[in-house]
């Protein structure tokens, strides 16, 4: 790339760069999206559907790399192929973290992936590690507060669904679900968007008729890798699957994922002495991501529905069996999840993982024997998800969980 | 509905179906167990028809259970329960004194342990294929299973044989049947594989103990199998025994579970249910390999011109060439006139008796040769090439590579790629004026696939060639995945639930194969690299399905020669063509006088412990196998000369005093980072005043010692061997183990950032949780950025509370340790120095054996460096080069280790006469990047590239003919 990031940047914004993302949580992205937009991009994330994509990924991708990659390397490239976009005027965009996990080459692995076919395609990085200077969506603090405001709506979003979902009939929980982002998105741009007290309480006057009874269905916690967790169409479908078995499912929601991120930087700030010139943002955005979470938490009192954990707690949880120093990938926020959704009253959980994955050795399959010896009624299935394996081997393993529930 | 006191239990396993009827006592009125091969409803349908026939149509509460259950029951509207909940209803009625059930199907493994806290398990995925893997096996011995087990009762010993899965195990058996190792001790070694398996796998460090209970098939109808567990169990015939219900047993469970679960129900409408439900067609579908009769015979025309002549060899006068290439599984021999006629030609499956088979084919061309033709010259390639050439004085031996670029070349002089797809193996070329210019060989998880297809075929009752047949007018073949085999099996069997037509099935198993080749061996990205000029080949090449997936998967026509199956004998016959007559070959009468005797023995030269193979033949000649240097061939020891691996080792052996009164006993784990940070750390304590205990190099027994307390069994070996560290640390009574855990490496200043990898960084917080020994007390891994001083030494003085230690002390000890450290590091640039020098007098290939510091381990490596010493090679390691560029690689360079690799690969490419073999160890993520862009650097400068794979396979046999093909390649191309 020849011309100068603003220059880049400049011409993506005048001349409507299609910017494809992937799906991961629906709900927040469908959120994200919009705000994302008001900088002038038109942002499409991508849904596939079937077989297919899966198998472009693993024709593209080195077969040994995580299987998020291959379906998001597939997904992207059959979207591409479908003759949909002016390919000059398209961009592709991932999230990177920056850690020690391998995932932090998922773009140069989908650079490489794109180069026969669509090498004028560019693939531009989010990330707030300082990566990929030249190919990083800007951001302003104004908008960085919308987007955090977003995750919080969606976080919420999510949680009432999963809430009423197995106590109502689908149309109802979709209709309220669409009118709450009718609302949101009309607010986009608008000063009301940041005005989240009333906004949570618009939501959640939505779903008060859906409140689920006092007498639940079984929880069923999923935790495990971001993309495996969230993402219907990697996991296939698993939080659906296990609604229709009788279960209720338990998230945890985007912004703890967020909020793992900055303490890790405060973390390395306070063990390694790092990030000494940004530690002062980094703790100015942990405080203002626990207040915003307090409301949405203050929101929800009463009304019956269950909100998330504090942040606070589920770090405490997490270092009763593992060192909050372990940060790469999901680190020690799985155990942390673990232990503080078995502790209360998420006896069950599926901890998911792509084939292979590196840290989930240690803080999924690896802490599973801990969290046990913490609460003995906790009932864990680990699953590994991969563009080649069954879905009977997932879905007998699931059973045997199921045939356990607590 | 009504009433009723009757209970239905079906289960439907991945390769059986087991139906069972009990009154209201318990009682078993009907009972069946049989394999549904690819039909399974309609074998459930056959057994509830017997069932009517003998009890009449009642009303009962009928169950399911089993993975094949799962989805028919969904659709027939059938009560289902799951499997290992099955068994353990059964268990608690009918055996409530049970302690531990260890269960085996077709491709599951489960223990349930029912006393001291209830627990289920399930094997993972990976692990899949127990029952298929043992069938699989006894395919490859060409026995049946049940024959399987009564050879295993004759066996004299047991090799070991990696247990991570069906794949790997049978690489290793592979190599061991080619090294002339017997039958029987093969098929003993296969039941102990499934044991260890299943026990490591699975009892992850809970005891197997008590009264135990083994269900299933295998267990039941296999008593050497039974005989392994007992064995490794440690368990008597009185505590752990097959229930005579055991095939039934699941199924009983199930029947006993109906009660709660379903109404009552009349057999007939539970028949009927079963027999409208629609089958679930959820599998993806790809188009047909041929869409029609022309389009077949279109292609077979074309591909039929590719051949050579045949000539009698009953009258054929002159002289003959011999040509014999022992595969893995089969023997090929091509004799050849003097007019590059096929006089003699054969292609038989060696059933794990290599020289016997041949020793027939040698006295049939005897029989069958007139007089007047002579055989002048001799040579063999492939994985036996060693054994036959020592047993039958072949002239000349040569690597297959050669032989198969020789052979294409005959059909397509202008040849640019070459790929070969036999039983085991798949193997491509990239050739470039004539010459090969890149190899890519399977590696572990993608090997097996040829012979898959004839296995599988049998297990479904077809004989290969129809079984294949069928396949080219599948209407719509099912995708069944490219990982391996065992992924693939379990794909297949999902489709046969789902009720895909055997054709489909066929198709799209010749289609994954083509795949796993193209995306998993050659990892090609588009079709046009391959080049224009493709000659493919090998046995599996034969079946027209898979030649014509592969054209389809690539878009252009190739080239397939007449005799793909006979491509390495028929290069050997050329090469022993080219190199004329010596005559060496067994005469007719010698052949007549043939035998062998094999014996086994341990080596006892060095700490490696080898297990040898010695086959003696007629005339006192000899063949040693299993040995990984030249010391008990009597030669002298030269693997440690220009080896940097050994003089690391030796360096790393080398321990300081032990203080007098010493303030505390610690132990280090020699392990991963602990490979590069020994000096720093042994420094660091002695200098403390401790007594430093230092684990020594990894073993196989260590390993064992280690394997129960792995909670994930696809980490690496490195990672895995850390376990059976701790157990021998734990043994010398050591205060406690310290394994620091470091996030980052030391910041070398050449990528983007320093860290380690997640396994390297975090395995002690593992460890710390699932080794039930292990405590914060005595396994302390303290977080640490190694090298920033201040913080460091804050943290290990928190480390060390309860030591009489000060600050000052831990600094000045941390600092010296640290200098330790770099004056190791320094050492090894100087001895790398050393090396290369001494190489280039000695005109020794310089090779860079690249991995990371832990791969010097002999238990990790396997004695690669050694076997390399042995070919005259001298060794360097990525560490030991004084880089002297910067490079941009085309992938986040975050990791000290890969910034490593990177540099060592560009060193490589920019200075003469040096060469780069990348170590891989098996499941190393993150090698899933460096290995391309190694690959990259060295390419785009001209250099070839060679990756090996390594795990707990020991067997070096596909490594040396990889390395053999890679100094062969660079000693041609030397030559042009």
């Amino acid at each position: 790339m020849s011309e100068t990031r603003k220059q880049f940047f400049a011409r993506l914004g005048k001349e409507h760069y299609t910017i494809l993302v992937p799906d991961m949580c629906p709900i927040q992205f469908h959120i994200l999206k919009r705000v994302v937009e008001l900088s002038g991009y038109r942002l499409v994330v991508i849904s596939p559907e079937g077989r297919e994509a899966k198998d472009v990924g693993l024709s593209a991708i080195h077969n040994d790399a995580c299987y998020p990659v291959v379906i998001l390397a597939g997904s992207f490239i059959q979207e591409l192929r479908t003759g949909k976009y002016d390919l000059s005027k398209t961009a592709v965009l991932i999230s990177q973290t920056g850690g020690g996990c391998r995932a932090s080459n998922y773009l140069s692995l989908f650079r490489k992936a794109f180069e026969k076919e669509f090498p004028q395609v560019p693939v531009l990085s989010l990330n707030f590690s300082g990566l990929e200077k030249d190919f990083s969506l800007p951001f302003t603090l104004k908008r960085a507060r919308m987007m955090l405001a977003g995750v919080c709506y969606g976080d919420m979003l999510m949680n009432l669904v999963l809430q009423s979902e197995p106590y109502y009939p689908k149309d109802e929980v979709d209709a309220a679900l669409k009118d709450c982002l009718d609302m949101l998105d009309q607010q986009i741009g608008k000063a009301s968007f940041l005005r989240r007290k009333a906004n949570y309480r618009h939501i959640i006057e939505r779903f008060s008729n859906l409140t689920p009874p006092e007498k639940r269905k079984p929880l069923v916690g999923i935790v495990g890798e971001i993309y495996v967790k969230y993402s219907p169409y990697a996991n296939n479908h698993l939080a659906s699957f296990l609604v229709k078995e009788g279960c209720e499912v338990v998230y945890p929601s985007l912004m703890e994922f967020v909020q793992y991120c900055i303490y890790n930087s405060i973390e390395d700030h306070r063990r390694y002495g790092k990030n000494k010139a940004t530690i002062a943002l980094w703790q100015l955005a942990y405080r203002y991501t626990l207040s915003i979470c307090k409301e949405a938490e203050e929101a929800l009192k009463g009304t019956g529905f269950r909100p998330y954990e504090d942040f606070r707690k589920v770090v405490e949880a997490g270092k009763k069996v593992i060192s909050t120093g372990v940060k790469m990938g999901e680190g020690w926020l799985i155990p942390a999840e673990m232990v503080e959704y078995t502790s209360g009253a998420v006896k069950n959980i599926v901890v998911v993982q792509p084939f292979g994955c590196l840290p989930n050795h240690i803080v999924g399959k690896g802490m599973i024997r801990p969290v046990k010896a913490l609460n003995p009624d906790a009932n864990i299935v680990p699953i590994d998800f991969d563009a080649s394996s069954t879905s009977v081997n997932q879905e007998n393993r699931l059973k045997l969980m199921l045939a356990n529930l607590g | 509905m009504g009433e009723a006191n009757l209970y239905l239990g079906i289960d439907l396993g991945s390769t059986t179906v087991k139906v069972t009827l009990l009154d209201e006592q318990g009682n078993l009125l009907f009972g069946k167990y049989m394999r549904h091969g690819s039909k399974a409803r309609e074998t459930v349908l056959l057994q509830l028809d017997e069932l009517m026939k003998q009890q009449g149509d009642v009303n009962v509460y009928a169950c399911m259970t089993g993975s094949s259950g799962l989805s028919l029951s969904k659709r027939a509207g059938i009560a289902f329960v799951q499997e290992v909940e099955s068994s353990f209803a059964a268990i608690k009625t009918l055996y409530p004194d049970t302690d531990c059930a260890v269960e085996l199907g077709g491709e599951d493994a489960k223990i349930i342990f029912v006393t001291g806290g209830v627990e289920e398990r399930m094997n993972g995925q990976c692990a899949g294929g127990t029952g298929a893997f043992i069938d699989q096996m006894a395919t490859l011995l060409s026995v049946d299973v049940s024959e399987l087990s009564k050879m295993a009762e004759r066996a004299e010993k047991a090799y070991p044989i990696a247990s991570r899965c069906g794949v790997f195990a049978k690489s290793d058996i592979q190599s061991i049947l080619n090294q002339g190792a017997s039958k029987e001790d093969v098929a003993r070694s296969i039941f102990y594989a499934v044991a260890d398996q299943t026990i490591a796998g699975l009892a992850q460090g809970r005891e197997i103990k008590g009264n135990v209970l083994f269900l299933g098939g295998p267990l039941h109808f296999l008593p050497s199998l039974r005989d392994a567990f007992r064995k490794r169990l440690n368990l008597d015939e009185e505590h752990a025994f097959a229930p005579e219900e055991a095939p039934l047993f699941v199924s009983i469970g199930a029947a006993r579970a109906a009660k709660n679960l379903a109404k009552p129900a009349l057999i007939s409408e539970i028949r009927r249910k079963i027999a409208e439900c629609s089958l679930a067609d959820e599998a993806l579908r790809g188009k047909p390999l041929f869409e029609s009769e022309e389009e077949y015979d279109a292609f077979l025309k074309r591909h039929r011109d590719v051949s050579v002549k045949h000539r009698d060899l009953a009258t054929y006068v002159g002289k003959a060439y011999l040509g014999v290439d022992e595969g893995s599984t089969t023997t090929k021999l091509v004799l050849l006139s003097e007019d590059n006629e096929i006089l003699y030609d054969s292609y038989q499956p060696n059933e794990g008796l290599p020289l016997d088979n041949l020793l027939a084919r040698l006295k049939e061309i005897h029989a069958q040769k007139n007089p007047g033709c002579e055989i002048v010259a001799s040579a063999v390639t492939g994985y036996g090439e060693d054994l036959i050439k020592a047993a039958f004085g072949v002239d000349y031996g040569l690597v297959e590579t050669l032989a198969h670029l020789k052979a294409a070349s005959y059909f397509e002089p202008d040849v640019e790629f070459i790929l070969d797809i036999g039983g085991q193996d798949i193997k491509c070329f990239r050739v470039k004026q004539g010459a090969i210019d890149s190899i890519m060989l399977n590696e572990a998880c993608s090997s097996g696939c040829g012979s898959f297809l004839s296995s599988l075929a049998t297990s479904l009752g077809y004989p290969l060639q129809e079984f294949v047949r069928l396949g080219y007018f599948g209407k719509a073949p099912v995708e069944l995945g490219s990982r391996c085999t065992v992924f693939m099996n379990s794909s297949i069997k999902q489709a046969q639930r789902e009720g895909a037509a055997i054709e489909d099935i066929s198709a799209g198993l010749s289609r994954s194969i083509v795949k796993n080749a193209l995306y998993k061996v050659i990892r090609v990205s588009k079709a046009e690299d391959l080049g224009k000029k493709i000659v493919v080949q090998g046995g599996t090449f034969l079946n027209d399905a898979v030649l014509r997936a592969f054209e389809q998967e690539i878009g252009f026509e190739v080239i397939r020669p007449s005799i793909a199956g006979l491509m390495g004998a028929f290069g050997a016959a050329l090469y022993a063509k080219e190199l004329g007559g010596k005559g060496g070959l067994l005469s007719l009468e010698e052949l007549n006088q043939f035998t062998y005797a094999s014996k086994h023995i341990t080596c006892h030269g060095c700490t490696a412990h080898c297990a040898l193979s010695l086959l003696t033949f007629p005339g006192g000649r000899k063949f040693l196998s299993g040995n990984k240097c030249g010391k008990p061939e009597g030669k002298k020891d030269t693997s440690g000369i220009d080896n940097l691996f050994a003089w690391k080792r030796e360096r790393l052996s080398k321990r300081l005093p032990s203080p007098e009164k010493p303030i505390g006993k610690v132990g280090l784990p020699l392990c991963l980072a602990m490979y590069e940070q020994l000096p720093l750390w042994e420094t660091f304590f002695h200098n403390l005043g401790f007594e430093v205990v230092v684990s020594p190099f990894s073993t196989r027994s260590m390993y064992r010692a280690g394997q129960r307390s792995i909670p994930s069994d696809t980490a690496c070996y490195p990672a895995k061997l850390f376990h059976g560290h701790v157990d021998y640390l734990l043994n010398q009574n050591v205060d406690f183990i310290f394994y620091p855990s470091e996030s980052y490496n030391v910041n070398e200043n050449r990528g983007d950032n320093h860290f380690h990898c997640p396994v390297v960084a975090y395995y002690g917080e593992l460890l710390k949780r699932n080794d039930p020994r292990l405590n914060d007390e005595n396994f302390r891994d303290p977080f640490l950025m190694v090298d920033d001083v201040k913080p460091s030494v804050l943290t290990l003085l928190e480390t060390l509370k309860g030591y009489p230690v000060t600050k000052v002390a831990v600094h000045d000890a941390y600092v010296a340790g640290y200098q330790a450290m770099m004056d190791y590091r320094e050492e090894t640039k100087k001895e790398g120095d050393h090396v290369a020098k001494s190489a280039k007098e000695k005109g020794k290939t310089i090779l860079v054996l690249a991995g990371r510091p832990y791969h010097i381990d002999p238990e990790v490596s396997h004695g690669i460096d050694q076997l390399l010493a042995t070919m005259n090679v001298a060794i360097l390691t990525e560490d030991c080069l004084r880089f002297d560029k910067k490079i941009r690689p085309h992938v986040l360079n975050q990791w000290t280790y890969h910034a490593r690799l990177f540099d060592a690969a560009a060193y490589c490419a920019s200075h003469e006469g040096y060469e780069l073999v990348q170590l891989v160890s098996f499941g190393c993520g993150v090698d899933a990047i460096t290995t391309d862009e190694v690959r990259r650097i060295l390419e785009s400068a001209g250099h070839l590239y060679t990756q090996i794979k390594i795990d707990e396979i020991q067997n070096l046999g596909a490594v040396k003919i990889r390395l053999r093909s890679l100094l062969g390649a660079l000693e041609e191309r030397r030559g042009k």
